[in-house]
């Protein structure tokens, strides 16, 4: 009874089948999740869009309740529904849409093509059983692997991880793991059955910073192996900062501005972007006031504003901002941002923070130095 | 594990010698002379009345058993603390004593009534882990459903029904009313075969479903809000983005998680009904151990009381051990956690 629904599914994996032309790995197009309370709808994903392929990093960045989570468990399909209800859009993973497959052909996909690290370690665990055994969990449904070849992997990747002592330590349980381990753990559970998408939702925020380094140059080392695609999810502009390609800028539950890394940083266009910059410590250093934070607060997602989700904060909010909804600019390289005045070049060359972060190739950085 | 337990049962010992003394001096408070009683109407005579006592150590004997008079040629009382004392050196021995009215070591007549309460108590326990676990799972996962509702209805009758009426109910209902249909096999009086044992367990039901009628509904709300708890728990997330599906989470991940409250509740649940409910062998005229105290109460027969509550309490704190060590067994946190302090 209690060995249900460990028999490996004789299906191809889906990360096996090719890529059709003109598709990405993976492909959310204007995907809308909301909540249905009591309280009225949440609208805590609102039209996000980006594309995503094999070996890039892309990284979300935002504020507590922007939608981050909520998009990731989207597309895993992890949201319960109800409450919550995909309310248009879709996700294409190779072509395939997850939103229409069934459960069945999902849990395939889950934890085997696209595998998740959440974002609390501590409570992320099953208290009752080994590691050992939740780690073996996953490869013995995915992979068919027997009870033994799933244990003897799940040492291989637990010292993968940098876990110490790992054949002894698969016998224990996780609250003989610190913090820091058990996010190790996470990880080293997520990467058992080598994704072709990881989505790592803020897998260091429990952690201190040089656990932090450690961990997101584990994921970068087993993406290079690998040549998976990261989706990585953080509140802080700096984490993502040095090893994403794409950066997506969330704001009340929709993207507000989506580009490479180096158009995020050296040419965003939005002015929540341009504040999010701000806030990072040392990365401006020819303003005044090199440390900014964005004032006031979030809007409610049961009722966002008429306009510009942002109008409320924005310090350049102007009556258009509060009445109408900004289109997406886009630029040639699909640089994108969701304000009025993205397409005038003289307010956003007049009021984008300058930054003397040096890009990569630069050998004499361009503005900035002499501040 | 081994350190812990010693340390439980070292302090069963406070716990045991407060309960018997409570007992102890309620019995020599209570009004009614138990000796008087033994007689019934019939006037007994002092030397009767007196040997009696010295039989059952109420007054100060010499060796040969011949109680020993005072200066005034009465009678001495054996002193409370020495009566005490006599109790548990025989407790050590195995005597409880012997039953005032019918004269018989009240070991062998508890020996005689212990098995149908401990019956009792096993049909019950099974009836309220089946059932209450049961219902409480299919609540929970077929949350707000026609089930769900028809669980959370019945439970809240249970719950409020008093177990002597609903036995009582029960005794009309398949005894009285459905006769022809049930032949009288649920209904009392229990038939005895020529060992003086049961028949046919089918006469177990319903005295062990009133027994076991308000903890079972306990159990099933137990259960329920436990799942459903737990089924909201990161870890559940964990492993359905492992690509289990929700049917191997429940059982997997969540089942173990939401059983270990549970297993607590009818592990001392289970101790309760071994103590014999009093109500539910009244009613049914089940002749246990605790219909076997009412009647002893109601007759000042003083060595059964308190023979029948050394027994309980010892099956008490015996099951609540059990079941503390079962807790840990479920619960590495609490197991490892105990064995740590070891060092
Ligand atoms: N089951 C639910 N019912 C109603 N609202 C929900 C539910 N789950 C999430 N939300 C709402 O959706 C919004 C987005 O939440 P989400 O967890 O995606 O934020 P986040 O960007 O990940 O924030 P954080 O940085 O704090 O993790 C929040 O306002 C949250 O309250
Ligand atoms: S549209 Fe207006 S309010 Fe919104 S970000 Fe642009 S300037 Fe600010
Ligand atoms: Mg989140």
């Amino acid at each position: 009874m209690f060995g249900l629904g460990l028999k490996k599914r004789n299906k191809t994996d889906l990360r096996d089948t090719p890529i059709p032309e003109g598709h990405h790995l993976l492909e959310v197009n204007d995907l809308k999740m909301y909540f249905h309370t009591q309280d009225g709808v949440v609208k805590a994903v609102n039209g996000v869009s980006y594309t995503l392929d094999r070996g890039e990093t892309l990284g979300v960045v935002g504020e507590s309740g922007s939608g981050k989570s909520v998009t990731s468990l989207t597309i895993m399909g992890l949201i319960d529904m109800p409450p919550g209800k995909v309310e248009g859009g879709d996700v294409l993973y190779r072509g395939k849409s997850l939103i229409n497959m069934s459960e069945a052909e999902l849990e395939s996909v889950r934890g085997n093509d696209i595998a998740m690290i959440f974002q609390d370690p501590m409570t992320s665990l099953n208290p009752v059983y080994t590691i050992g055994r939740q780690l073996s969990e996953g490869m013995r449904l995915h992979k068919g692997l027997s009870k033994k070849e799933a244990l003897d992997r799940s040492v291989e990747l637990l010292r993968m991880v940098g876990i110490p002592n790992a054949e002894q330590r698969v016998k224990e349980y996780p609250h003989e793991f610190s913090g820091g381990m058990r996010q190790r753990v996470m990880i080293a559970m997520a990467l058992a059955c080598e994704p072709d998408i990881l989505i790592a939702d803020e897998p260091t925020t429990a952690l201190d910073v040089t656990i932090q380094a450690q961990i997101i140059e584990l994921m970068q080392e087993l993406q290079h192996k690998n040549g998976n695609a990261i989706i990585m999810i953080t509140h802080d502009l700096g984490v993502v900062a040095d090893i994403a390609d794409k950066i997506m800028v969330m704001y009340a539950g929709s993207p507000v501005e989506f580009g490479s890394a180096l158009e995020i940083f050296y040419e965003p266009m939005h002015p929540y972007t341009w504040g999010l910059n701000r806030s990072i410590p040392k990365q401006v250093q020819d303003e005044k006031k090199p440390l900014t934070p964005i004032k006031g607060n979030p809007p409610s997602l049961v009722d966002l504003p008429d306009g510009c989700p942002f109008s409320p904060r924005c310090p350049y909010a102007t009556d258009l901002c509060r009445t109408q909804k900004p289109p997406t600019h886009v630029t040639k390289t699909g640089h994108y941002s969701k304000c009025h005045y993205s397409n005038d070049e003289q307010f956003v060359q007049a009021n984008a923070p300058k930054t003397n972060r040096v890009k990569p190739g630069d050998i004499v950085p361009e503005r900035g130095v002499d501040a | 594990m081994a350190k812990y337990i010693v340390r439980r049962v070292l302090q069963f010992i406070p716990v045991f010698l407060g309960v018997t003394i409570i007992m102890f001096l309620l019995q020599n408070v209570v009004p009614g002379d138990p000796i008087k009683l033994i007689a019934g109407d019939k006037a007994m005579s002092p030397e009767a009345e007196l040997a009696i006592k010295a039989d059952h150590g109420l007054v100060v004997t010499d060796e040969n058993g011949k109680p020993q008079l005072d200066e005034n040629g009465e009678p001495i009382p054996t002193p409370l603390i020495q009566q005490y004392f006599n109790y548990l050196n025989g407790l050590l021995h195995g005597d409880l004593g012997t039953s005032y009215k019918r004269n018989l070591p009240v070991t062998e007549i508890l020996l005689q009534k212990y098995p149908y309460t401990v019956r009792l108590a096993l049909v019950g326990i099974v009836i309220e882990a089946i059932i209450g676990i049961g219902a409480g799972m299919i609540s929970a996962i077929k949350r707000y459903s026609f089930w769900d509702t028809l669980v959370t209805l019945s439970t809240s009758i249970l719950v409020a029904m008093p177990a002597f009426w609903l036995g009582m109910l029960l005794q009309l209902f398949f005894g009285v009313l459905c006769k022809n249909w049930t032949n009288g096999a649920f209904y009392l009086p229990i038939s005895f075969n020529a060992n003086g044992e049961f028949q046919d367990w089918v006469y177990y039901i319903l005295p062990a479903f009133t027994l076991a009628s308000v903890s079972t509904a306990y159990t099933s709300r137990i259960m329920r809000s436990q799942l459903l708890e737990v089924m909201n728990q990161d870890y559940i997330r964990t492993a359905r983005a492992k690509g289990l599906s929700r049917k191997a989470v429940i059982w997997r991940h969540a089942l173990k998680n939401a059983l270990i409250p549970v297993v607590t509740y009818i592990g001392i649940d289970f101790g309760v009904m071994l103590s014999g409910a009093i109500l539910t062998e009244t009613v049914f005229n089940w002749p246990g151990i605790g219909n076997e105290i009412y009647l002893a109460i109601q007759q000042r027969d003083w060595p059964i009381v308190m023979g029948g509550v050394t027994i309980i309490v010892i099956v008490v704190m015996v099951i609540n051990l059990l079941v503390d060590i079962s807790y840990a067994f479920l619960d590495p946190r609490i197991r490892l956690g105990a064995s740590n302090s070891k060092n």
